[in-house]
C-alpha cells in the first residue's frame, strides 16, 4: 500500500512552484524577522502596558497572578479547542481523509507545527515574565497545553481531565517558589500529553478535524473583518440549539422590531453572560487598576457588553435585501434596533457606575457604547474585490483600516473620558 | 391589503466590466399579469430582476412602480414589491414562524395567517426552527412563504419553482395564478416550461 510519506512527496511535487533560492530565502527572512519584531515588541510592550493598567501593589498579588494564568490557560484552551486544534479541512480533508492512508501518519506534521507554534507563544509569555528560565518554562507550558487540547478534541470527555488540570498547571506555573521544579513538573506533563496528542490523532474524526475556524480565523485577519470568524460561530451554536419555542410578537411596524429585538437578545445566553460578566468583572478588578486605567477599562467593557446585545443590528446592517423585506425605510429599521442595545448601554453604565470615581466623563461611557455598537454593526460590506497585499503569512487586505470604522469614534471618546 | 400596482422597465441596460448582460431592456407588468424572463444561464435574467428591484444600480434605463421611479429606499416601493431572489438573509436567532410574524407585522399586519401559510408551503413541522437548520428545500419555500404572509401588490420571483419538489411546484403555480386573480403584478424568471405556461400571460426572451 502506498505510504504517507509517498503521497505527500506526490502533493509537494505537484505544489512546487519553481522559485529561486534568492526568492525563498527572502520569503524565509521576511518571516523570521516579522516573527522576532512582533515578538520583541509584544515582550516590550505588554509588561509596559501593565505597568500603565495595573496598580504596582496588585503585581506582587498572587491571588491576581493566580487568576490571571487560569484566565489565559482557559483562554488558550478555550480558542484552541474552539479551532481544533489539529485539523484538516478542505481538499486534504476531502481527498485525504477518505482513503485508506493512516491518519496518525497524515497529521503529524501538522501536530509538530501545532506544538512548535505554541512552543513559541509560550516562551513570548515566558520572555514577558523575566528574560530568564520562564522563557523554557512559558514553552515547555505552552507544548502540553496545546497537545492537552488535541487529547480533548480526540475525545471530549477528557475535557473533565484536561480542563481543570490545565487550570492547575497554569496556578502552580505562576505560583512563587523554585521554578525548576515547576518547570521539571510541566516537562513531565507536557512529555506525557504529547504522546497522549501523538496517539489521539488516530482517532480524530473528520468532523473533529474541520478547519472551518480556523479558515474564519484566517479570513478574518486577512480582511480585518470580524464578522468573517462570528458569523461561522454563532452559525455554529445557532445548529447546536437548532429549534425554539416561538410565539407572536406584538405591534406593528418599528413597534414590532424593537420586540423581536428584545426576545432575540432574551434567547442569546452568550450574550447576556458576556453583559453580565462584564457588569461582575468591572467592579471585581477595578481596586486593581490605576486612576488612568479604570474609566478607560470601563468605556471599553461598556462598548463590549453593548456590543453583545446589537446582533439584530449587525443582521440588517449587513443585509440589504434584510432591510428591503421589512417595508419600512433603512433609517426606521436601524432605529428600532438601536433601542435595546441603547438601553441595555445606559443600564449597564448605572449597574457598574460604583465602581469608577462619579464625574461627568461616566455621562461619556453609554453614548460611547452606543455610537462604536452603532458605527461596526452598520459598517458596510467588505470590498472583496479590494487591493490585497501577498506577504510571507498570506494575503491582507490593502482596506484593512477603512474597516476599523469604529475604532476613531473609540479612542475619541477614550480621549473625552480621561479628560471630563 | 396593498393596492394593485403596475411595473414598467424602460431601456435597462446593465454592464458588468466589459460585457453588456442587459442591453436596453423594457417590459411592463400590468396588475393581474404575470410576465415570464426565459434565457439560458448567464443570459441576464437575475441581473434583470436585480435591477428591478434595486439590488443593483443599472448603467441606464429606469424602473417605474405606477408611473413612479422605483426607488429601492423608499418604504412605499418596499411596502408594494415582494421578491425572492439569491441574496436572501434571515435573522439567524428567530424561528421560521417568527420571522414570517415579523415580516407581516413590520408591513403593518397585526393578524397575519402564520397557520395558513405555514401549512401552505409545507413548513408547519419547521416553525420552531431556526433558520440555520432549514434543508435548501425547506429554505427555499420558507423564502416564498416570506412573500405570500405579508401585503404585497408586485412580485419579484427569481427562478421560484429551484428546489420545490413536484407537489411544491404544483402548490407554487396554483398559489401564482390565485396572486394574479387578486390583481397582483407577477415578474418571474424561470426554467420550468409547465410554470411559465400556467402562469405567464407574456414571455420575454432575454440573451
Amino acid at each position: 500500500m502506498t505510504s504517507v510519506r509517498e503521497v505527500l512527496a506526490v502533493l509537494r511535487t505537484a505544489r512546487r512552484v519553481p522559485r529561486s533560492v534568492g526568492d525563498r530565502f527572502g520569503d524565509g527572512y521576511a518571516a523570521a524577522l516579522t516573527v522576532l519584531v512582533l515578538s520583541g515588541a509584544a515582550i516590550d510592550f505588554v509588561p509596559w502596558l501593565l505597568s500603565k493598567v495595573v496598580r504596582p501593589d496588585a503585581v506582587a498579588d498572587t491571588g491576581l497572578l493566580v487568576a490571571v494564568a487560569v484566565g489565559i490557560v482557559a483562554l488558550a484552551v478555550r480558542g484552541l479547542v474552539a479551532a481544533g486544534p489539529v485539523v484538516a479541512g478542505g481538499a486534504t480533508g476531502y481527498w485525504l481523509l477518505a482513503t485508506p492512508l493512516d491518519r496518525r501518519d497524515l497529521l503529524a506534521r501538522r501536530y509538530a507545527g501545532l506544538l512548535l507554534g505554541a512552543a513559541g507563544v509560550g516562551a513570548v509569555l515566558g520572555a514577558m515574565v523575566g528574560l530568564g528560565p520562564t522563557i523554557v518554562t512559558g514553552a515547555v507550558a505552552g507544548v502540553g497545553l496545546a497537545a492537552g487540547t488535541v487529547v480533548w478534541q480526540a475525545d471530549r470527555r477528557a475535557a473533565w481531565i484536561v480542563g481543570p488540570g490545565m487550570a492547575l498547571a497554569g496556578a502552580l506555573v505562576v505560583w512563587p517558589g523554585a521554578l525548576l521544579v515547576t518547570t521539571g513538573l510541566c516537562a513531565l506533563v507536557s512529555g506525557v500529553l504529547v504522546l497522549l496528542g501523538y496517539r489521539a490523532l488516530a482517532r480524530l474524526t473528520r468532523q473533529a478535524l474541520d478547519g472551518t475556524v480556523v479558515g474564519a480565523v484566517w479570513s478574518a485577519a486577512a480582511w480585518a473583518d470580524l464578522s468573517l470568524l462570528t458569523g461561522v460561530v454563532d452559525e455554529r451554536r445557532w445548529l447546536r440549539i437548532g429549534t425554539v419555542r416561538w410565539r407572536r410578537f406584538t405591534g406593528t411596524g418599528v413597534r414590532a422590531l424593537i420586540s423581536a429585538d428584545l426576545r432575540r437578545v432574551a434567547r442569546n445566553r452568550a450574550a447576556q453572560a458576556w453583559w453580565v460578566g462584564l457588569a461582575v468583572a468591572v467592579p471585581v478588578v477595578a481596586p486593581l487598576l490605576t486612576d488612568m486605567a479604570l474609566p478607560i477599562v470601563h468605556l471599553i467593557a461598556a462598548v463590549v457588553a453593548t456590543g453583545k446585545l446589537a446582533a439584530g443590528l449587525r443582521s440588517v446592517g449587513r443585509s440589504p435585501a434584510l432591510r428591503f423585506g421589512l417595508g419600512l425605510g433603512d433609517r426606521a429599521v436601524r432605529a428600532a434596533h438601536v433601542v435595546v442595545p441603547m438601553v441595555g448601554a445606559v443600564l449597564w453604565t448605572v449597574v457598574t457606575a460604583f465602581a469608577v470615581p462619579l464625574s461627568a466623563g461616566l455621562l461619556v461611557t453609554p453614548v460611547a457604547a452606543v455610537v462604536v455598537t452603532y458605527r461596526v454593526a452598520t459598517r458596510p460590506p467588505t470590498p472583496y474585490t479590494g487591493l490585497l497585499l501577498d506577504t510571507p503569512f498570506g494575503m491582507f487586505s490593502a482596506d484593512v483600516f477603512a474597516q476599523l470604522r469604529g475604532l476613531v469614534p473609540l479612542l475619541l471618546f477614550i480621549v473625552m473620558r480621561v479628560s471630563l | 391589503m396593498s393596492r394593485l400596482a403596475r411595473l414598467d422597465v424602460v431601456g435597462l441596460t446593465k454592464r458588468l466590466g466589459d460585457r453588456v448582460v442587459l442591453d436596453g431592456i423594457s417590459l411592463t407588468v400590468d396588475a393581474g399579469r404575470a410576465v415570464a424572463v426565459v434565457g439560458a444561464n448567464g443570459a441576464g435574467k437575475t441581473t434583470l430582476l436585480r435591477c428591478v428591484v434595486g439590488a443593483l444600480i443599472p448603467d441606464a434605463g429606469e424602473i417605474r412602480l405606477d408611473g413612479r421611479p422605483l426607488r429601492e429606499t423608499d418604504p412605499t416601493a418596499r411596502a408594494a414589491v415582494a421578491c425572492v431572489l439569491d441574496d436572501v438573509d434571515f435573522f439567524p436567532d428567530l424561528s421560521v414562524a417568527e420571522h414570517l410574524d415579523l415580516l407581516a407585522r413590520a408591513h403593518g399586519d397585526t393578524e397575519p395567517d402564520l397557520a395558513g401559510v405555514l401549512g401552505e408551503f409545507g413548513l408547519t413541522a419547521a416553525a420552531a426552527q431556526l433558520p440555520v437548520t432549514l434543508s435548501s428545500g425547506q429554505r427555499r419555500r420558507f423564502m416564498l412563504a416570506s412573500c405570500f404572509v405579508r401585503p404585497r401588490s408586485v412580485l419579484v420571483l427569481d427562478e421560484p419553482e429551484q428546489r420545490l419538489d413536484v407537489v411544491g411546484r404544483q402548490g407554487l403555480t396554483k398559489r401564482l395564478l390565485a396572486e394574479k386573480g387578486d390583481g397582483r403584478a407577477i415578474l418571474l424568471a424561470t426554467h420550468d416550461d409547465e410554470l411559465r405556461d400556467a402562469v405567464a400571460d407574456e414571455i420575454v426572451a432575454i440573451g
